[in-house]
């Protein structure tokens, strides 16, 4: 790995971190001169980084404007969370190809007791790593490469999503919706499981629709 | 002591087949007869019949461009070895347990379970915990089914011998071979089949951990 790699991808995580968690707000100008200051580097290893970010739609960039945080309008977070809702109820039913569901169910008692200790002692911090773990577990026993490209490219805007609604105390009931849809795939009731997975991204969507109205 | 070139290769067979369950051999690893008679100090014509036989084994392959290699196993080539050695182990579970044969089979698991118990804690265990398996299709007496599942169950043995190193998983493993053997005492034998499928199931997920590990 050569140095400027190393540089690219510390600045790109600083800034995927950011971005992710609020710290850079929507729409947010980011200019190279501001992020030279900040970082202290030449501008290849900021124009990669940038690239990356807007790959993963994290960044835009306007030919007059420069590049800008991400600004996501109601239009825009509806349909980001429909998709992905969708996609995961996909990922659900590739699973259910397999010869044995025992690995995914497995895996997901792991991350929900993960959740409930970790709710238990109140580290939101390991708890939103639980979390975000669950949903990616379909998408791992899915076994679609094709499938995992597309979660892959909705990540980090679902990541966005996911720091915003689970923000005022949601902790609990994500918690709680989370179990539901483990309940219903181990009981093979995979209807009911994915009614659960889009009802579930529908809440998490009128949460994000209320913090994208209460700062617009 | 004058060895014969059969027990040469045979002996060599062991060698390598062990360093490759054990790990000592990893996954993707190339092995040459340069190598190997490095390795093992033997001359070439019992390698060859010792690979050979390991190929037919499933544990190594051989690549135009790369020679032979030890085998590196896929999520794909996991899910079918586990989705085929589940269904030959019900096929030997119901062959073995036909009103004249299950009494022979009870025993055998009875005091294969036993010496499992005894042997939980030490290297033993693999042999025992392994011999549960073959007894199933050692009482069904179908040699084609025994050659059938053989090249499988060499594959699995892989990855059982990894995750069986963790205690946990020998219990784990324990319950469910009591299990197995309570089903088939009670003559419940749905039950004996249904719980063979969800032990295999078990086993497939720790060995899909240990993929992950590597």
């Amino acid at each position: 790995m050569s140095t400027d790699n190393t540089l690219t991808n510390e600045i790109y995580n600083e800034l995927y971190h950011a971005i992710t968690h609020q710290e850079l707000k929507p729409g947010q100008n980011l200019t190279l001169t501001m992020l030279k200051k900040q970082f202290n580097v030449s501008h290849t290893p900021i124009r990669e980084a940038l690239t990356r970010l807007s790959a993963d739609g994290l960044v835009t960039y306007l030919p007059n404007k420069g590049m800008k945080v991400v600004n996501f309008g109601e239009g825009e977070i509806r349909e980001l969370f429909q998709f992905t809702a969708e996609l995961e109820v996909m990922a659900l039913r590739f699973c259910t190809n397999a010869f044995t569901m025992a690995p995914l169910i497995d895996a997901l008692e792991s991350v929900i007791e993960t959740e409930r200790e970790a709710l238990a002692k109140g580290d939101y911090d390991t708890w939103g790593a639980a979390s975000g773990k669950f949903h990616d577990l379909f998408y791992k026993y899915s076994d679609n490469q094709f499938l995992d490209e597309t979660a892959e490219k909705m990540g980090a805007r679902m990541e966005l999503m996911s720091f915003i609604y689970s923000k005022e105390g949601t902790e609990s009931e994500i918690y709680q919706r989370h179990e539901g849809i483990y309940q219903a795939v181990k009981d093979k009731d995979y209807e009911k499981a994915a009614d659960l997975i889009r009802a579930h991204l529908q809440f998490s969507m009128m949460y994000a629709l209320e913090d994208y109205k209460k700062n617009n | 002591m004058n060895l014969t070139n059969a027990t040469v290769s045979e002996r060599i067979y062991t060698a390598i087949r062990d360093d490759i369950l054990n790990r000592n051999l990893l996954a993707g690893e190339k092995l040459t007869i340069k190598k190997l008679h490095e390795m093992y100090g033997v001359s070439s014509s019992p390698i060859r019949e010792a690979l050979f036989r390991l190929q037919q084994d499933g544990l190594i392959e051989y690549r135009s461009n790369a020679g032979m290699k030890v085998m590196e196993f896929t999520r794909q080539d996991m899910a079918e070895i586990y989705m085929l050695l589940t269904e030959f182990d019900v096929i030997a579970l119901r062959a073995s347990t036909s009103s004249d044969k299950r009494g022979g089979t009870v025993a055998a698991l009875k005091m294969c379970l036993s010496k499992s118990e005894e042997n939980i804690d030490n290297e033993e265990w693999n042999y025992y915990s392994d011999s549960f398996h073959t007894i199933f299709y050692e009482q069904a007496g179908n040699s084609r089914l025994t050659d059938a599942a053989r090249k499988i169950r060499i594959q699995s043995t892989l990855f059982s011998k990894k995750y069986e190193l963790q205690s946990e998983n020998r219990q784990d493993i324990l319950k469910q071979h009591r299990e197995i053997l309570e089903a088939i005492e009670e003559g419940d034998l749905a039950k004996a089949e249904e719980s063979m499928r969800n032990h295999i199931a078990a086993s497939y997920t720790k060995a899909l951990a240990t993929l992950e590990e590597e």
